[in-house]
């Protein structure tokens, strides 16, 4: 189901492109969640981040030293995790 | 398989998507006769979004895991998305090298979350990517811009730098906007990848401002409507 938001013609509209475009302070952020559901939030978030990325026709990759340390990091992110999981693993048992 | 096609051709970046943007893209003219014959080849040559999907699906999958070669695979698939995104809105190299490793840990917390159902992996990282940029110059006390893409040189230290496959989002979504009012095109543009604000696109445009928000709403709506057409009829984009 396409977001309800596209229906909305009122403040939850403005509320919704401003958090994708410029962002929210916590005032306004507050209204937003008054205004619209979760899902209709993430399904609208969910197209403008297709459209953005759909219009990047031309993709500049990082260099290569900075994806060796992307790639490092994210295997310490992972060994980090396991380790956590079995030390939690093991207190349960 | 996925085809490549556009890691080794420049399909006309962002001179074509500009003509398509502000309604000057025609088939009048050589270049844009052959740019229409290249995106037909596109087509041709890439995968349906369907296979993309199960293709995305099984590397985040994958991740959630713990399967670091999925990490490395990631990466090397949409790490120039990201790295764009957020090249467009700082230029201090270690600014830019930083925020894009503090996304993709955001991106391994939450690849559980990831549902091929309501978006393609480069969506679902992209949203990531777009929120941690519009956070972090909020937190810099910094009003949210996005350069024009054009503008793009950080990263130049490296010689041979490639362009990225990004293939069937990129033109479906093409595809999209074009089926679009060149009005709604250009304030969609100008909102959604330029980051600006209903006033600063009335005050370019010289629109009402209700005018403005108009377009843009009718303008996603049916974009919503082909990209979910396009997507395997899934309920999402």
């Amino acid at each position: 189901m396409k977001s309800n938001l596209l229906s909305n013609n009122g403040r939850a509209f403005d509320l919704a492109l401003e958090r994708f475009t410029i962002g929210l302070g916590p005032v306004d952020h507050a209204e937003l969640e008054a205004l619209a559901c979760d899902k209709d939030r993430k399904e609208f978030e969910l197209l403008l981040a297709a459209i953005h990325i759909g219009s990047l026709t031309h993709i500049v990759h990082p260099p290569a030293k900075a994806l060796g340390r992307l790639k490092r990091a994210g295997l310490e992110y992972l060994k980090a995790r396991d380790e956590e999981s079995d030390s939690g693993h093991d207190h349960m048992v | 398989m996925r085809s490549g096609f556009l890691a080794t051709q420049d399909v006309g970046g962002l001179t074509w998507f500009k003509q398509l943007a502000f309604g000057t893209f025609t088939a009048d003219s050589d270049r844009s006769a052959s740019l229409l014959a290249t995106l037909g080849r596109l087509r041709q040559l890439s995968m349906s979004p369907l296979e993309t999907k199960s293709e995305s699906e099984a590397l985040l999958t994958r991740i959630a895991r713990g399967d670091a070669e999925a990490v490395a695979e990631c990466l090397e698939r949409h790490a120039g998305i990201v790295w764009s995104i957020v090249s467009r809105a700082w230029k201090d190299y270690s600014t830019i090298e930083d925020l894009v490793q503090e996304i993709f840990i955001d991106v391994w917390k939450s690849a559980s979350r990831f549902d091929p159902a309501k978006s393609s992996e480069a969506t679902f990282i992209g949203t990531i990517a777009r929120r941690r940029v519009i956070d972090r110059q909020r937190q810099m006390g910094r009003r949210p811009t996005l350069e024009p893409i054009e503008d793009h040189d950080v990263g130049a230290e490296d010689q041979g730098l490639s362009q990225v496959d990004i293939g069937d989002d990129s033109t479906i979504v093409h595809e999209a906007l074009a089926e679009l009012k060149p009005e709604q095109r250009q304030v969609i543009m100008m909102s959604v990848v330029d980051g600006l604000t209903h006033f600063d696109i009335a005050t370019s445009t010289g629109l009402p401002v209700g005018t403005v928000k108009s377009h843009i709403r009718r303008g996603l709506s049916k974009a919503a409507d082909h990209l979910r057409s396009k997507q395997g009829g899934s309920s999402e984009v």
